[in-house]
């Protein structure tokens, strides 16, 4: 594999990839390793970028609009650019939330022939309302993932987690699920399933 | 599934309200302007001289999550927010800011001054 790793944390609006990001980040650092982020920030306003700024990592923000349909060349520009960087070892990417998988990753995929990880965040409190609103962008989601937190294990019964898993489970999820509370911290062996 | 994108952007003058508190207010105000089932998520940014505080909420499930960096001790604040939803066009995003700032203004009897907005 040459350059560095790629982990992709993608996922709706509001799902959490942003503090499942920070603490991929703290990892990261906390190994000796180092990482450049790249964040689509849906809006003008660098809110994801400043809150990722921890421990001095390079952030790059591409704003207003989402990366597959708008801002093409200014993604592609910045991963081609970090791919260089011999002393990075991961590059952390989070697509807008608005983002149609299968185009996001087409697009990084015509670029990176090897070494991209895509962890998909799903929100167990919202999922069966994703999925009656949003039902193929979510699905087209599950089917693009090498692995799936499934966040906010904190804010869900037992049934509603039962009720997720088994909705992940009947689109055809070939990945394996991880059940996680971004706010209360991604377990280890999880973060390092995303970094392997 | 169409997505709307609406910012704005305050100053605050000190006035002993912490950046936490405006945010929590702010962002709790819009959240509660917005249907029971709207899909997306409010974010929120406070910048002072000695840090800055991250908020953002969902409509489901209720409650806004505050991360802080630095300690507020003085100062005027810059406070931004971002609202991105599903299915919700910008007037009504706008709409849900403008009430919003207007309770948190009568609530706190301080004022935000805009600074930007795309409105």
């Amino acid at each position: 594999m040459d350059g560095p790793r790629i982990v992709a944390v993608y996922g709706f609006l509001g799902s959490g990839k942003t503090t499942i990001m920070m603490q991929l980040a703290r990892s990261i650092v906390a190994a000796g390793d180092r990482a450049a982020i790249v964040v689509n920030e849906a809006g003008d306003t660098p809110i994801d970028g400043k809150l990722l700024d921890v421990g001095g990592f390079p952030v790059t923000e591409i704003f207003a609009g989402c990366v597959c349909c708008v801002a093409v060349g200014d993604f592609i520009g910045a991963l081609k650019a970090l791919r260089q960087m011999k002393e990075l070892k991961y590059i952390l990417i989070e697509p807008s939330g608005m983002a149609e998988a299968p185009s996001f990753f087409a697009l990084v995929e015509r670029h990176v022939t090897s070494g991209l990880i895509k962890a998909l965040v799903l929100d167990a409190a919202r999922l069966a309302l994703l999925l009656k609103a949003a039902k193929p962008l979510i699905v087209n989601q599950i089917a693009t993932a090498d692995l799936i937190l499934l966040n906010k294990l904190d804010a869900v019964t037992g049934d509603q987690l039962a009720e997720a898993r088994q909705a992940i489970s009947d689109y055809g999820a070939s990945a394996p699920v991880h059940n996680v509370s971004a706010i209360q911290g991604v377990p280890v062996s999880v973060i390092a399933d995303m970094l392997a | 599934m169409k997505f709307a994108s609406v910012s704005c952007a305050w100053r605050a003058k000190a006035s002993g309200i912490k950046p936490a508190e405006w945010l929590q207010w702010l962002i709790e105000e819009i959240t509660g302007e917005l249907p029971a089932d709207a899909l997306g998520h409010v974010k929120g940014l406070a910048s002072f001289e000695e840090g800055e505080v991250f908020a953002s909420a969902t409509i489901i499930p209720k409650g806004v999550t505050i991360q802080k960096k630095g300690g507020y001790t003085r100062g005027d604040l810059k406070i931004s927010v971002v609202l991105n939803f599903a299915d919700i066009d910008k007037s009504e995003l706008r709409r849900a800011i403008g009430r919003a700032k207007k309770r948190v203004e009568s609530r706190t009897g301080s004022t935000l001054t805009e600074e930007r907005s795309d409105t």
